[in-house]
């Protein structure tokens, strides 16, 4: 059966910005172990001849024609931020 | 540069499209509306919110396909590019990955005179993130502004096959020449609608092997992408000569300090994890919406340079001028459609024209002049109304003011004594009081005629006909 180490757990985890403990590293570490084996299992299937999905649907492109709607909601959207200063939305700093 | 190594430069070139709308939602696109304005819930990831794709968006990035010689794919995908930054709402940008729209064009410089091919490898469509500044008020906060969130972008990618800082730089030129020429962005870099990144690597000259690139970022000028590149060919070099190797990073261009950081980015800010963007469909586009967009594209400039060397027979060099901002080979088809000199044309605008413009540091768009007018100052020195030495004068006024040629000349009087008649009372009195030098002339000392032409220039402030008064003193000074 497929395995995944700790270390590549706790990478993807923070990549992920997830903060886990060495018992749910633990723990996600087993789940994903089974969802590669049965990505395993499929990699097994003989797909010979079948064209690859792009998309778990059968919709073609949807398009939209270039037309404004303003919108109405950016107040709205505004007041949710935890913080905010005249129109713009306050985050920690991200360069020194 | 140190001739033992060769540079390899490749760029990524985001161009901004100039659609009305936003790619995904119908958010204006418009640039410098207050902050935060123009966001809805699809371009601020609220929860539930569904993209759904501009069409013209799609128009303008075949456009661009289409011109630089690319192959349209009739299926592409869009893709999460996953990464956090809080200019990024949704915690992923929707771009394209491994199936892009267009695929393996080119596009032809001019260097040094010579013609280079670059290969095109692809251009992808994707969105653009928010702004975030980093310099107002307290220095532990940053203010982020999503307006620009969602705005579309293609991404334009070179191989790397460009050789110079000058070759980078005329590619950029070239390739913001045909995005403008094809009305699909504005071309306007300090605005950030054409941004540019670069790798770099260098190698022993006559090597084929790549060495170890870095990335520049930040180049949004000709003048840094030229500078930073020469900065990084040197420290590249000088990390090699001195027996080091080259680390593979993400560096940053610091105009003021005139050289590059190292953006001290984890490995793992690398890792974007890629996966077909489950919100929307494979875009699916058939060969009657290729057909169309081919059909109606403009007239680009390797076919214009071809038209004004062949049909107007301009110089290559006049055709190259002419044709490298849209902007200016409309003005040079204007002023040739009200008055058909196209040679003369192009020698007032590369010469006079686009002379003072960069004498004075001053844009095409503040010219004052208009094409019409251009013509008409042509028009009336072929009519022989002025002479060639007065309608530089005349332009002179025309640049500062805008005023028209004929106005100008009705008032300063400048118009020339085209009248045989009067011109010849003149030249008759002249000859009547230098009978001395008529009289050498006649005995052979005809390097006097000049003197002659010089006396009536005088006598008429420079306004006689120089054909018409060389004609009659000719005739006047032989007859007897
Ligand atoms: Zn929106």
């Amino acid at each position: 059966m497929a395995t995944i180490t700790a270390e590549t757990l706790q990478h993807i985890a923070a990549l992920a910005r997830l903060g886990l403990s060495p018992a749910q590293c633990a723990h996600y570490a087993e789940e994903c172990a089974h969802i590669l084996a049965f990505v395993e299992q499929l990699n097994g299937v003989d797909t010979t001849g079948i064209t690859p999905m792009d998309h778990a649907d059968h919709l073609e492109t949807v398009w939209r024609e270039d037309r404004l709607a303003p919108s109405t909601q950016a107040d709205a959207i505004l007041e949710g931020a935890p913080e905010r200063e005249h129109r713009f939305f306050i985050v920690p700093q991200v360069i020194a | 540069m140190t001739t033992a190594y060769e540079a390899i430069i490749g760029l990524e070139v985001h161009a901004q499209l100039l659609t009305t709308s936003k790619l995904f939602c119908g958010c204006s696109t418009a640039f410098g509306a207050p902050p935060n304005s123009n966001i809805c819930p699809v371009c601020t990831g609220q929860p539930g919110a569904l993209p759904v794709l501009n069409q013209r968006a799609v128009e303008f990035a075949i456009r661009a396909g289409l011109a630089l010689h690319c192959r349209i794919a009739p299926v592409s995908l869009f893709a999460r590019k996953n990464y956090f930054y809080p200019d990024l709402p949704k915690g992923y940008q929707i771009s394209q990955y491994d199936q892009p729209l267009c695929l393996g064009g080119h596009l032809d410089i001019s260097c040094d005179g010579e013609a280079k091919r670059i290969t095109i490898l692809r251009i992808h469509m994707e969105e653009d993130a928010g702004k975030s500044t980093h310099d107002i008020g307290q220095a532990t906060t940053s203010h982020v502004d999503l307006n620009r969130a969602c705005v579309p972008l293609i991404e334009i990618v070179s191989g790397p096959d460009l050789r110079s800082p000058q070759e980078a730089g005329q590619y950029l030129r070239a390739l913001r020449a045909i995005l403008m020429y094809l009305h699909i962005c504005d071309g306007n870099m300090e605005e950030g609608s054409l941004r540019c990144d670069a790798n770099i690597s260098i190698r022993p000259k006559g090597s084929t092997v790549f060495g170890t690139r870095t990335e520049l970022k930040n180049l949004n000028s000709f003048r840094f992408l030229e500078r930073a590149l020469a900065y990084e060919i040197e420290r590249q070099i000088d990390v090699v000569s001195a027996g080091g190797t080259v680390v593979q990073e993400t560096l940053l261009w610091d105009e003021k300090r005139g050289r590059t950081l190292s953006m001290r980015s984890k490995e793992e800010a690398h890792d974007y994890r890629y996966f077909p963007d489950p919100d929307l469909p494979p875009l699916v586009v058939d060969d009657a919406m290729i057909g169309a967009i081919r059909a109606a594209l403009p007239e680009l400039p390797e076919a214009k340079m071809a038209r004004y060397t062949g049909e107007f027979g301009l110089s290559a060099y006049d055709a190259r001028v002419l044709t490298s901002e849209k902007a200016l080979a409309t003005f040079f088809e204007h002023a040739v459609t009200a008055h058909r000199a196209p040679k003369k044309i192009a020698n007032w605008i590369t010469t006079e024209l686009l002379g003072r413009l960069n004498a004075r540091g001053e844009s095409f768009e503040s010219l004052r002049i208009t094409p019409p007018q251009l013509a008409g100052l042509v028009a009336l020195v072929d009519e022989g109304t002025i002479s060639g030495k007065m309608a530089k004068q005349v332009f002179d006024t025309m640049y500062a003011t805008g005023e028209a040629p004929q106005a100008i000349i009705a008032r300063e009087g400048l118009s020339q004594v085209s009248d045989s008649a009067a011109l010849e009372t003149m030249i008759d009195e002249l000859l009547a009081t230098q009978s001395a030098q008529v009289a050498a002339y006649r005995q052979g000392k005809t390097n006097l005629f000049g003197f002659f032409v010089g006396q009536i220039m005088k006598k008429t402030a420079g306004r006689a006909n120089p054909a018409l008064v060389n004609a009659l003193l000719r005739k006047k000074l032989e007859e007897e």
